[in-house]
């Protein structure tokens, strides 16, 4: 007899349930298989009904996360083999949640634009004048918070988030963070309007959380507590150049 | 817009509420209300170093800097305000960025430095009390 693994799944149906129930498989074990691969046999084989998020299946997407036995994942990294006990897959923690294993995302798209997470200029310059040329060095100053994939497990792991849905959170921070820190980029000032607003970056109590379950190692924690030092920094160094109100 | 369209325009969706216990679902959760909670015992103890103040400008001051309770819950607060400090300044390399042109100063002197000022400041402001007399060796 093939090796099985149990799967309980949250399902929910906003047309029949009024709250979420687990409903559980079982998916034939295989030592090369993710989670992806047992959700997609259940959705195969066993429950056409069962609703889920995913695209690449190479951890680069951001689509697929779930939590899994209460932590924040992507399914497409997480092998069956170090689950053999069975696993409890349920939508990511902290987001309303649509259908199943799917959640509503649009809060964090509106705050992830609301940091502008591209490169701002006050003045464009004609593309004649050629491209912008940056040193090893400040590449390395962005890159790490450039490898962000908006898979939002560091939502679904901030506890700050969850009991505060206004918090901008960990994603739209670093990215904020990448952006300031990109040479080429002119939009802080735009930027700290946000990210020093009252649901910005001094609602974060450093939990930690966010950084130890980011799949791409980013660390927003990081990028956080920077950007208070900063953000007090430069108040500070505005109030000493300009100590009679000068700021406009 | 018909009925369809507005369940797709607006979905009814469920969230699940934090529990009050949520600390207790994970360890690291629960590690961080400790270390937050930690903060209660120092806030209380300069409320009393405070408050002593006021007793000593009143004339009213009465000393119980000897008594073992307060020498055992000064101790205990001494040891969560070095474990704030320490933890604190072991993150400093990697919060604070001082600029050296197109990079950033290294972590590791950042950190040296800030552990270098905790020690100095130490040192120094012992030196002043005890010059002072306000420290008996």
């Amino acid at each position: 007899m093939a090796e099985t693994v149990t799967i309980k799944v949250q399902r929910f149906n906003p047309e029949t349930d009024t709250e979420p129930r687990l409903q559980t498989y079982e998916v034939p074990y295989k030592e090369d298989w993710v989670l992806l691969d047992a959700i997609t046999y259940i959705k195969d084989h066993l429950d056409p009904t069962l609703s889920y998020r995913w695209s690449c299946r190479m951890g680069i997407c951001g689509s697929c996360g779930m939590n899994v036995n209460g932590y924040p994942r992507l399914t497409c990294s997480t092998h069956l083999r170090d689950f053999r006990a069975g696993m409890t897959v349920e939508p990511l923690a902290n987001f309303p949640v649509i259908r199943d294993l799917v959640i509503d995302i649009d809060d964090f798209m509106a705050k992830l634009k609301s940091v502008k997470p591209w490169i701002v200029r006050q003045l464009e310059q004609p593309l004649g004048a050629g491209e912008f040329l940056q040193s090893n060095n400040q590449v390395d100053n962005y890159r790490q918070f450039s490898q962000c994939i908006n898979c939002m497990l560091c939502y679904a792991a901030c506890p700050v988030y969850g009991m505060e849905n206004e918090f901008l959170g960990p994603a739209a921070i670093a990215l904020a963070r990448r952006y300031n820190n990109d040479s080429r980029d002119q939009g802080a000032a735009d930027r700290v309007k946000v990210l020093a607003a009252s649901d910005g970056i001094w609602d974060c109590s450093f939990v930690g959380e966010c950084s130890a379950a980011c799949p791409k190692g980013v660390d927003p924690a990081k990028a956080i507590q920077q950007t208070k030092f900063d953000t007090v920094n430069g108040f500070v160094m505005d109030a000493m150049l300009t100590p009679f109100g000068g700021r406009g | 817009m018909n009925e369809g369209e507005a369940a797709l325009a607006a979905p009814r969706t469920y969230r699940r509420a934090l529990s009050g216990g949520w600390f207790l679902s994970r360890r690291s959760y629960f590690l961080y209300v400790v270390r937050e909670l930690t903060v209660v015992f120092m806030v209380a103890w300069l409320a009393w170093f405070l408050y002593e103040v006021l007793l000593l400008k009143q004339n009213a001051f009465t000393s119980l800097s000897g008594n073992y309770v307060v020498l055992a819950f000064s101790a205990v607060c001494l040891f969560f305000t070095l474990w704030h400090a320490i933890t604190f300044l072991n993150l400093s390399g990697l919060i604070l960025r001082v600029p050296l042109g197109d990079r950033f100063a290294p972590p590791s002197a950042i950190k040296a430095l800030s552990f270098g000022g905790l020690i100095g400041a130490t040192l120094v402001g012992g030196a002043v009390m005890i010059y002072l007399g306000y420290v008996k060796l």
